[in-house]
């Protein structure tokens, strides 16, 4: 149970192209934090420099504020779960579970109860004799967290731990993975690509594109306030508009035409966004706020609600309705943009 | 079910070619004529005992079984640190090493025996067991590289990581999590080396001489003189050693695991 501070880590496998540039984050006592991003973004990377497994180009990795970089792996009193769960195939599911344990010398006795305890935590206890080729994904899974947290290690990292199951059990593990970690009081750092996922368990999340956190904050900052194209596009919003001026203090101007706001007007916005449900789509026009013409380019069905692709002065934009038969493709329609619902982004 | 039948057939006949000969040598080991025959008039044991009688092959055979058994296990020794070196080891050039670790294949027998035997026996006066050992070590050793370099390969490297991470040395983590699960491996690649040096005549025959005689060496002398069934029971007491071998490695071991 630790406090972990990254700082400016950066690293280039080839010393050419940066895989991580600046890298920095804070993980508060107890916290889960998750790094959520695209694939190849540099997740697996980052989460392996603070294990030890790879030494960073430039930065530091501070535990409790004291540098580890010169810990060697064995010593640094972590847990990890990996992605393929790297159980030791020739060890019963109780050995894979007491290996950390032996490795720190604890008596025999010890060894049992702590090893008998935490199967209890991840409801393993009736496969303790089982080779880990006699158990099934979510059971091999549950060994491989039960080996990362016996040690009571000072920080548990885990890389997509739950990329490997199907959808059913991914929530169900996601509930336990969160409840044993709160109930253990664990420093986590989760890695995944699974914006529900990261959402549904983590404090903090910690979005990371092309090796560099675009915005760090709790899920609701997240998907109600992001900050980037980028982090606004990946929880949904679809209309960005660039910005060409601000007109006044909350009216800025957009491809020639002007949308009134409501956010605080010192941002200083490059781009406007709007999810496409928060968009009104109707036939007539009610000279409302922020109202645009526009025509119907297309639909397609999403499960739920369908889209609609509106051609407008705007530019083309992407809004969901609940029906589809109010309108038809080439009809003449209206769209509205609620100004409490346009957001900022600043880059 | 029409490519099972194919294979059926195929599995059969390549079942007979390899088994027929055998059956062949086994039927003619108990031979009671003088010469080799087939089939046989009578039954006897008596060749086996015969071999009892001819020194210079049991003390060919025994020094065959140790020299073959130290060179693999010499193999062995220098081969898996080297396997393991360079797989994880972060060493660059892998393949230019495993190239020349695995060289002695593709280099005839003939051409390593005659080549240890001008370097080491006649320029380096090395003792005929010591260059007998280096050549057979070199005729297993890719064996090594070969099968052990394999196991590694499908062994999922996070695997060592965990262990490193729940608290165990990269020395350990070798020993504990490495080690048992290339265990098959190293049997196979033991096997191997073992009985593809003990079987090699080139390098045997250049490399053993008068007053240190080996059991390929020694059978050719004996079948020069008489060409009768002792060379059968020689042969059917290797085959046995082979399968003995064979099973206890497999018992030892689990080497059914690797044909899975
Ligand atoms: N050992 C390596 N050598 C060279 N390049 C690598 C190596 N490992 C990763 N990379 C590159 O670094 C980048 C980041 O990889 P990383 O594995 O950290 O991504 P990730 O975010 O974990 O992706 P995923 O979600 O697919 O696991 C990728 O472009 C990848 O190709
Ligand atoms: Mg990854």
């Amino acid at each position: 149970m630790a406090e972990v501070t990254i700082k400016n880590l950066e690293l280039s496998y080839d010393k050419k192209h940066d895989v991580l540039s600046d890298l920095s984050m804070k993980v508060k006592n107890g916290e889960l934090v998750s790094i959520l991003g695209p694939s190849g973004c540099g997740k697996t990377t980052t989460l392996r420099i603070i294990a030890g497994l790879l030494k960073p180009d430039h930065g530091n990795i501070l535990v409790d504020n004291h540098d580890i970089g010169r810990t060697p792996v064995y010593k640094r009193d972590f847990g990890m779960v990996f992605q393929s769960y790297a159980l030791f195939p020739h060890l019963t599911v109780f050995s894979n579970v007491a290996f950390g344990l032996k490795m720190r010398h604890l008596s025999r006795h010890e060894i049992q109860n702590k090893v008998k305890q935490v199967l209890e935590i991840t409801n393993l206890t009736n496969l303790a004799k089982r080779f880990p080729s006699e158990l099934s994904g979510g059971q091999q899974q549950r060994v491989s967290l039960a080996r990362a947290i016996v040690v009571n290690p000072r920080v548990l990292l885990m890389d997509e731990p739950l990329s490997n199951l199907d959808a059913k059990l991914r929530v169900e593990m996601r509930e336990d993975i969160r409840s044993i970690q709160q109930k253990l009081h664990i420093t986590t750092i989760f890695v995944t690509h699974d914006q529900q996922e990261c959402f549904a368990i983590s404090d903090h999340v910690a979005v990371m594109n092309h090796g560099k956190f675009e915005q760090i904050g709790t899920p609701q900052d997240i998907y109600y306030h992001p900050q980037t194209l980028f982090v606004a596009h990946f929880v949904g919003y679809e209309n960005f508009f660039k910005v060409e001026k601000q007109i006044e203090n909350n009216e800025y101007q957009v491809n020639h035409q002007v949308i009134h706001t409501d956010f605080d007007h010192s941002y200083e916005p490059k781009y406007l966004t709007i999810r496409p449900n928060e968009i009104d789509l109707h036939q007539h026009k009610n000279n409302q706020m922020n109202e645009f013409n526009g025509k119907v380019v297309n639909f397609s069905f999403l499960g739920g609600s369908y889209r609609y692709m509106i051609q407008t002065d705007l530019g083309l934009l992407q809004v969901d309705q609940n029906d589809k038969d109010k309108f038809d493709v080439n009809d003449s329609v209206y769209v509205s943009l609620n100004s409490q619902l346009v957001i900022p982004l600043l880059k | 079910m029409h490519s099972h039948k194919v294979l059926n057939v195929i599995g059969t006949v390549a079942i007979l070619f390899l088994v027929f000969p055998l059956i062949f040598i086994i039927i003619t080991s108990f031979g009671t004529g003088s010469t080799i025959e087939f089939p046989i008039k009578g039954f006897t044991f008596n060749w086996y005992l015969h071999i009892l009688d001819q020194p210079d092959m049991i003390s060919g055979l025994e020094t065959s079984l140790l020299v073959s058994f130290i060179a693999s296990a010499f193999g062995l020794l220098i081969g898996i640190p080297a396997v393991y070196a360079m797989f994880r080891g972060g060493i660059h050039h892998t393949a230019w090493f495993q190239m020349l670790f695995l060289s002695p294949t593709f280099l005839p027998e003939v051409v390593i025996g005659f080549s240890l035997y001008q370097g080491l026996i006649i320029t380096l006066h090395w003792p005929m067991m010591i260059s007998l050992i280096v050549g057979y070590f070199l005729l297993g050793f890719p064996f090594v590289i070969r099968l052990v370099g394999a196991g590694l390969n499908m062994m999922d490297p996070h695997m060592e990581e965990a262990a490193w991470i729940s608290g165990c040395s990269r020395l350990k983590g070798f020993f504990k999590i490495v080690l048992p699960n290339i265990k098959s491996s190293i049997a196979a690649a033991f096997i191997f080396s073992f009985i593809n040096s003990f079987n090699s005549i080139p390098v045997t025959l250049f490399l053993s001489g008068p007053g240190f005689n080996m059991l390929p060496t020694s059978i050719l002398n004996y079948m020069q003189e008489n060409y009768d069934p002792t060379i059968s029971a020689i042969s059917v007491i290797l085959m046995l050693i082979t399968t003995l071998i064979m099973m206890l490695i497999n018992h030892f071991m689990g080497l059914n695991r690797l044909l899975k």
